[in-house]
């Protein structure tokens, strides 16, 4: 066997197997997902960008150069609009794959718009790549309208998946390199000593925690803090390409992320729902759809939309400001993933995310 | 072959997934610049540390037509119902004004990672001009009249403080960049 055949199997079974879980797990993240998405009010991520003077239009390397303005009103209204339609389709799973991509371009678009007035965030690119990939999972085949509406079940694939973790992998990497080369590293000094410092008392970043933890002296601790950060980030694209290191690695991510909105109080709340496709949540999400047979499908077909129509109006009228700022997720990822992290370092990998 | 077997195609999509790594960070390096759609997280910015920190702290006032100077909070008064994106952003326009002597001000001064001043040269480039903009003068006196009833002058202010590390009390206070923006309408 070649080198290059080896390599092409160990590509096979990274997309193909490694990353596979039932459908019914992945119905169950598709739900939970555009619930959060639904409720945060990821449709107005334009609209907010709306009113932003147009002196400060200046769109980063990109295709968006291409466009001297920002867009008119009416586009802006459409597309807020069109994305929230989106995800409450992919909520009740209507042409599910359909909605999937069409939200995660929408947002893609809605993000790459946001980013051009003079700083790029970056929570919401994942979140927007991981939409457009799970389209093509079939992730619409359990706990869905297509599934009550006796579609052809749609195939089930499970590369969107390793390709998303893939991608979380380099996002990780990408975030690591700068520092290596920057002066992150530099002994004499913490850097996120600084950044977190700089947060609390020059601009007010100072809920949960920060503002105690500015007060730790000592640069032993916070320098390792500096080496923890890269090593962590570096560990992706080294572990990512076995989903029982990757799902160690997630769990202690999940954490990291709760640690991080706490003390330095920057949050990558979507993120986590990110993580949750790559365990099996066949358990919750079997229990579920028992719960949903005891229903005509009547019932299933008027719940499902007003369960996913409250959940917009609540979204659109309540949470401007919000998105990506909902915190929620990453208190309750930390939650499900600590017990789970203790259990697989003390008695071995068991139970519902494990399977 | 031209066209790859489904196996090797496969191959290749992981291989160029990974290779986006070495490549993104390169046309980072090159242009300043950060791509987009890009996978990057954000490096963070780096100061000094010794027995103190050094932090740059924003001052905004705004004067009403009686002469009369008000403190303005710049994320709670200024940019109220902003996302993060355009509160950073004008932020940054902000600190990338013009000194006492009207020199420009680089964006970050403070920064001392390379990525990052590198990234503020584009802030730099254009914030003051963006700041005496029309529209940009005509969005901030319609948020301050949330805080007095007649804006005139938009006072902006960059202190440099040093603090000793476990307290937030500021050992000094040293303002480095004052910038005025006229806000009535003429």
């Amino acid at each position: 066997m070649t080198a290059a055949v080896g390599l092409e199997r160990a590509c096979d079974r990274f997309l193909l197997k490694e990353y596979a879980v039932p459908g019914v797990s992945a119905a169950f993240v598709r739900i939970l997902f555009a619930s959060w998405l639904l409720a945060a009010g990821a449709g107005r991520v334009l609209t907010r960008s709306a009113t932003i003077p147009a002196s400060l239009w200046d769109p980063p390397l990109g295709p968006l150069r291409l466009i001297q303005h920002p867009p008119a009103s009416w586009f802006v209204t459409i597309a807020s609009i069109a994305t929230t339609v989106a995800l409450v389709l992919l909520f009740v799973g209507y042409r599910t794959s359909l909605a999937s991509a069409a939200s995660g371009t929408l947002l893609l678009a809605g993000d790459a718009i946001k980013n051009s007035y003079g700083k790029i965030d970056h929570g919401l690119t994942l979140i927007a790549l991981f939409l457009i990939l799970m389209a093509a999972s079939g992730w619409g085949s359990h706990l869905s309208l297509d599934r009550v509406r006796h579609a052809r079940p749609p195939v089930r694939r499970h590369w969107p998946v390793a390709i998303s973790m893939l991608f979380l992998s380099v996002m990780m990497a990408m975030a690591a390199l700068p520092k290596l080369t920057s002066h992150w590293l530099d002994p004499s000094f913490s850097a996120i000593q600084v950044r977190q410092f700089r947060g609390v008392v020059g601009f007010g970043a100072d809920a949960y925690l920060a503002e105690r933890f500015s007060r730790l002296d000592g640069l032993v601790f916070w320098e390792a803090l500096d080496w923890i950060t890269i090593l962590f980030e570096l560990a992706f694209i080294l572990v990512v390409w076995k989903r029982s290191r990757m799902r160690r690695l997630l769990t202690i991510a999940a954490i990291f992320h709760l640690f991080v909105l706490l003390t330095l109080n920057i949050s990558f709340a979507g993120i986590v729902f990110v993580y949750a496709a790559a365990f099996d949540w066949s358990r919750t999400g079997r229990a579920l759809e028992r719960q949903l047979t005891r229903l005509s499908d009547r019932v299933k077909v008027v719940g499902a939309w007003s369960t996913g129509i409250s959940l917009a109006v609540v979204g659109r009228a309540f949470s401007a400001g919000s998105f990506l700022v909902s915190e929620t997720p990453l208190f309750v990822a930390a939650a499900i993933a600590a017990p789970w992290l203790l259990q697989s370092v003390v008695g071995g990998t068991r139970g519902e995310l494990t399977s | 072959m031209l066209l790859p077997d489904a196996r090797r195609a496969r191959c290749l999509a992981v291989i160029g997934i990974v290779a986006l790594i070495p490549l993104q960070f390169a046309v980072q390096e090159r242009t300043g610049q950060e791509p987009y759609p890009g996978l990057f997280l954000p490096g963070f910015a780096t100061g000094h540390h010794d027995a103190t920190i050094e932090v740059w702290i924003p001052r905004v006032s705004v004067v009403d037509s009686t002469g009369t100077s008000w403190p303005v909070d710049p994320y709670s008064d200024l940019l109220r119902g902003f996302p993060s994106s355009p509160t950073s952003a004008l932020t940054n326009w902000f600190r990338a004004g013009l000194d006492a002597d009207g020199d420009v001000v680089p964006c970050r001064r403070d920064v001392r990672a390379g990525l990052s001043q590198r990234r503020c040269a584009g802030y730099t480039r254009s914030g003051d001009a963006i700041l005496q903009d029309a529209g940009t003068r005509s969005y901030l006196r319609q948020q301050l009249t949330k805080v007095v009833r007649d804006p005139e002058r938009l006072i902006i202010s960059w202190s440099t403080a040093q603090f000793e590390i476990g307290s937030t009390t500021p050992l000094a206070l040293d303002q480095q960049i004052r910038l005025t923006v006229e806000l009535s309408p003429s």
